[in-house]
């Protein structure tokens, strides 16, 4: 079980983490937040690349840092962006990863190919990596993250770059692979970790505000979410007055997805089932635009 | 181990080693071809060198007075073929000149503008460049050895900055008498080639190992790095392949060094002491080595520089985050190794030219300086954050 205690993470005057506790298990978490909140931060600390200000990270009991190469041996990382020789093939750069994991080089050979298979690029094995584009390069990322057959999985960003149809294969592959080991997938894209993620932490203001099963966090909208038709003059005072999630055009007027937390509802109102968007922009809603989108 | 060799691999990049050789010519030609090409460079600097041989073969690696009477008879037998070659000048007997001692007189004395001094002029300049007689260079040379070898001990050292010095050169002359046979122009020659090559070599090494951190880091490949089982022993994995890719491209540079040098033959002065007569006192040495020895102190000193350059040139490429800065702060750790070279580790060093600690300071200073440098980062590397 992997588990942080009390984490804070400053950098010199600045405070990105703080007193962070969270547990991972087995399974999917997925950690939900806006650009910026410290996602990356956790993740960093996560996978060793920076250190907590205080507190500690541990895996089965023992502090990481203290486990050195024991803990990195279980741990597989996609970062957001990562670096790689521009004339290596897949298959050249996947080797050199595997050595730097602790592979040998049959094992290595006997690994590459299924993974680069997995993810659909066993036929570019030997091409160039300069010529691919950022969905191949990112599923590169990915085969190297499952080199080492992580026990702790963790992505951040993983599907930036990846068309749809590429984000269902990356689902699915993750979906197969929670059965045996703790995966956290680090996103600000909703519906990444809405269909396949069996917790989802949220952070907001330097700590951790939810850690929570999907169905539970949806609970938080339960009867609070509505949804009505306005015309359009009434728009700009319907934004002000509630707490608008989306909105669309729709038959001449404006459908307003909106949460009520107390008073009156009007009888125009459809009440409607909250979905983890819709809680996570309410929650977010300083940081959202009108649109849904990140500001 | 395939980790080594990856990075090693790296370092070797093919475009890097073509702009390394490029220079590499390029500064063959400019200072260290003429070195080789010319030498020794005219007359008599040729004549001594033969004579100097030939001394070598005669009385070994030192010549003592016994031996230095015979080195006189030499002389007088080489006056005497030249006095057989003027008795059979017209222009010498019109002038009355007989012998070679004659000749240098009316040579040296006869004033300008009157017939006399033109007649010798020309006589001079017949006998020395139209025809190139070679007894009269010869002679040239004789004279200055002899003359060096007559002069020896006599220094005249009025600055008492240099009293430590100037007992360690009376010293020497006490214990040795100064009769090595060792020519200052070998001496001054290797001096200028070494130098040279030290100085190539330490440009080459700061280029090829200022790559060891940097490109990963630029690439973003530290992240993938840092969190694998290897994690931050990449950073001694790196540093290997750095030293092993030092110690072969100074071996490389000094074998095709030592090639080149072959060529000016000066082998059978190896074993000469570096006490010689022909040495002003300030090149004199603290300790009591032979040329060849000598040869292996420099060969000591450029490696001790490269490995020093490397650690400099690779802590720099770990600490910075951008080329351009790279350059910018490889160019000053260059120019004050340069310096350092050129005015004490390459140019006679361990010679009286300065006193003994300054050579130990700025040797055990380098050495620990660098490896301080490496030890400090070392450390930091292992809590560092990677962002």
């Amino acid at each position: 079980m992997l588990e942080v205690h009390r984490v804070t993470k400053n950098f010199r005057q600045f405070t990105a983490l703080e007193g962070i506790d969270l547990q991972f298990d087995r399974g999917i978490y997925g950690l939900l937040a806006p650009n910026g909140a410290g996602k990356t931060t956790l993740i960093k600390m996560l996978v060793t690349l920076i250190f907590p200000t205080k507190g500690e990270i541990t895996y089965n009991g023992e502090n990481i840092i203290d486990l050195d190469e024991k803990y990195r041996d279980i741990l597989g990382y996609l970062p957001q962006e990562f670096g790689y020789y521009k004339n290596y093939s897949p298959e050249k750069y996947l080797i050199y990863l595997a050595s730097l994991k602790g592979l040998t080089k049959s094992e290595a050979k006997e690994k590459i190919p299924e993974l680069l298979a997995l993810v659909g690029l066993k036929d570019v094995a030997n091409k160039k990596m300069k010529k691919f584009s950022g969905g191949m390069i990112q599923r590169v990322g990915i085969c190297q993250a499952l080199l080492n057959d992580p026990q702790v999985l963790i992505l951040d960003e993983p599907t930036a770059g990846l068309d749809p149809k590429e984000r269902a294969r990356f689902r699915k592959i993750l979906s197969n692979l929670a059965r045996e080991r703790t995966i956290i997938l680090s996103t600000h894209i909703v519906s990444d970790v809405e269909s396949i993620a069996n917790e989802i932490v949220m952070i907001k203001n330097k700590q951790v505000l939810y850690k929570k099963r999907q169905e539970d966090l949806c609970l938080l909208l339960e009867g609070k979410l509505f949804e009505t038709k306005i015309p359009f003059e009434e728009v700009e005072q319907f934004r002000a007055d509630y707490s608008v999630l989306a909105e669309k055009q729709e038959e001449g007027k404006m459908m307003m997805r909106f949460a009520v937390e107390k008073g009156d509802r009007d009888q125009g109102w459809t009440t409607v089932s909250p979905t983890l968007e819709d809680v996570f922009l309410y929650i977010f809603e300083e940081e959202t635009d009108l649109t849904g989108g990140i500001v | 181990m395939s980790v080594f060799l990856h990075e090693f691999k790296k370092l070797w990049n093919p475009k890097v080693l073509l702009a390394v050789l490029l220079i590499s010519l390029f500064f063959y030609e400019f200072f260290l071809s003429f070195h080789i090409e010319y030498f020794p460079n005219g007359r008599p600097a040729l004549d001594m060198q033969q004579i100097y041989a030939e001394m070598i073969e005669d009385y070994g690696h030192e010549m003592d007075e016994t031996e230095f009477k015979d080195f006189q008879k030499k002389l007088e037998a080489a006056k005497e073929e030249a006095g057989v070659y003027l008795q059979n000048n017209d222009t010498a007997q019109e002038l009355g000149v007989t012998s070679y001692e004659e000749y240098r007189k009316l040579y040296n004395e006869a004033e300008n503008g009157i017939d006399v001094h033109e007649k010798i002029d020309k006589l001079h300049a017949e006998i020395m460049f139209d025809k190139d007689i070679d007894v009269f260079w010869e002679i040239q040379g004789f004279k200055t050895v002899q003359s060096h070898y007559n002069r020896r001990g006599q220094w005249n050292i009025k600055d008492t900055k240099y009293s430590s010095a100037q007992k360690k050169a009376e010293q020497i002359y006490k214990e040795t008498d100064l009769q090595s046979i060792l020519p200052f122009q070998i001496y001054e020659n290797y001096k200028n080639l070494i130098q040279y090559t030290g100085i190539l070599i330490v440009i080459v090494i700061f280029i090829v190992i200022g790559r060891l951190y940097l490109p990963d880091q630029k690439k973003g490949l530290l992240q993938l790095q840092y969190t694998s089982k290897m994690g931050r022993g990449l950073f001694w994995s790196k540093f290997s392949a750095g030293l092993m890719t030092t110690f072969l491209l100074t071996t490389m540079y000094l074998g095709v060094f030592f090639l080149l040098y072959s060529k000016n033959d000066t082998s059978m002065f190896w074993s000469s002491e570096l006490s010689s007569f022909s040495f002003g006192w300030p090149l004199l040495s603290w300790y009591d080595f032979t040329f060849l020895e000598y040869i292996g102190v420099t060969v000591a000193i450029i490696y001790t520089l490269a490995f020093c350059t490397a650690v400099i040139s690779a802590m720099i490429s770990r600490m910075v985050s951008s080329y351009m800065v790279l350059v910018g702060l490889q160019i000053p750790a260059a120019i004050l190794l340069i310096l350092l070279i050129s005015s004490f580790l390459l140019v006679y060093v361990f010679s009286l030219t300065n006193a003994l600690w300054v050579y130990w300071v700025i040797l055990v200073g380098l050495i620990a300086g660098s490896g301080g440098f490496l030890f400090f980062r070392s450390r930091r590397e292992q809590r560092v954050d990677i962002t």
